[in-house]
């Protein structure tokens, strides 16, 4: 455990935690694919662009989850120590889930503030690939980044719950609203390990809250 | 100001119109509630009479015609209620 604790970036709260968050990332997988699967069916339904890059968006979100999950349950289980021949792959799946978590995130905002325009999409894009490439504190960069937009995704939903003024609409905005504040927890986590926890608990609630939402629209 | 509808909103409004009358409506009736041209109705008519979502009934002895929603325009009427319900969850 104490090797665990110094090296993979993904690692970083309380040992005591260590397996649970993996159920959380598993539950955070089967959630936004249910998403990624509304989405594809009302794309199917009406062959309408959006849709497609929704359920894409939740699609990147999902396999980052899984990557994480996939990752960590290896090393938690002890099917080995992050390292195979001197290549440190826990930091590379760590990397992987950094790069699908912001693409999926970046397809997202888009999305969500309607930019069509493929010069803007590729220019966020390239800016995102350069982040990857030139990063290094992966953890803390990637979670500044995402609270970045997460924050513009959560007030786009929340301009849209005042326009909509339905109960969907506001579960959208808590689930992001949520996925924000997990995102400060987790960059305080640096220096306080156990808000790792909190953070993990905010993010179960935002994707609860879409999983409500996701039930109400199919009842 | 009301948003452009698109034209699943379009198809949509002609069915609930449709649903909302008993399931059988005037062509008139039709025209006034979609709120379209006579060219754009005949359009869309055309095309859900192709895909079997509605039928057109004439009483010959009244000298009338009637739109009819059949049971895959209902699924179909369920089924954008929902697509619409996402959309609207996401302000998309």
């Amino acid at each position: 455990m104490v090797i665990l604790e110094n090296w993979a970036a993904s690692l970083i709260g309380p040992s005591w935690f260590y397996g649970i968050d993996t159920i959380f990332q598993i539950m955070f997988v089967i959630i936004t694919l249910l998403i990624y699967s509304l989405s594809v069916k009302a794309f199917k339904f009406s062959l309408d662009k959006k849709f497609k890059n929704l359920g894409l968006s939740f699609f990147f979100i999902s396999l980052a989850f899984l990557i994480l999950a996939l990752s960590n349950l290896a090393l938690y289980s002890g099917f080995y120590d992050g390292t195979v021949r001197g290549i440190n792959f826990a930091n590379l799946f760590y990397l992987a889930h950094v790069f699908f978590m912001l693409i999926g995130y970046s397809v997202l905002l888009l999305v969500s503030l309607k930019i069509k325009s493929k010069r803007v999409a590729l220019l966020m894009f390239s800016f995102m690939l350069l982040f990857i490439a030139f990063a290094f504190q992966y953890y803390l960069k990637f979670h500044l980044v995402s609270l970045m937009m997460l924050v513009f995704i959560a007030y786009n939903f929340w301009e849209n719950y005042l326009r909509k003024h339905s109960i969907n609409s506001g579960l959208v905005f808590v689930t992001f609203y949520f996925l924000t504040i997990a995102e400060l927890f987790f960059l305080c986590s640096v220096w306080m390990p156990t808000l790792y926890v909190m953070a993990q608990l905010m993010q179960m609630v935002g994707f609860l809250s879409i999983l409500v939402m996701y039930k109400k629209v199919l009842k | 100001m009301s948003e452009r509808r698109d034209r699943l909103d379009i198809i949509g409004d002609i069915l609930k119109a449709i649903q909302d009358k008993g399931g059988k409506i005037k062509p008139t009736h039709l025209l006034y509630k979609s709120n379209l041209s006579h060219e754009g109705m005949k359009r869309y008519i055309d095309e859900l009479k192709t895909k079997l979502m509605i039928i057109e009934e004439e009483d010959l002895k009244k000298k009338s015609r009637h739109f009819m929603i059949t049971e895959r325009g209902l699924n179909f009427l369920q089924d954008y209620k929902k697509i619409r319900e996402f959309t609207d969850s996401f302000g998309l």
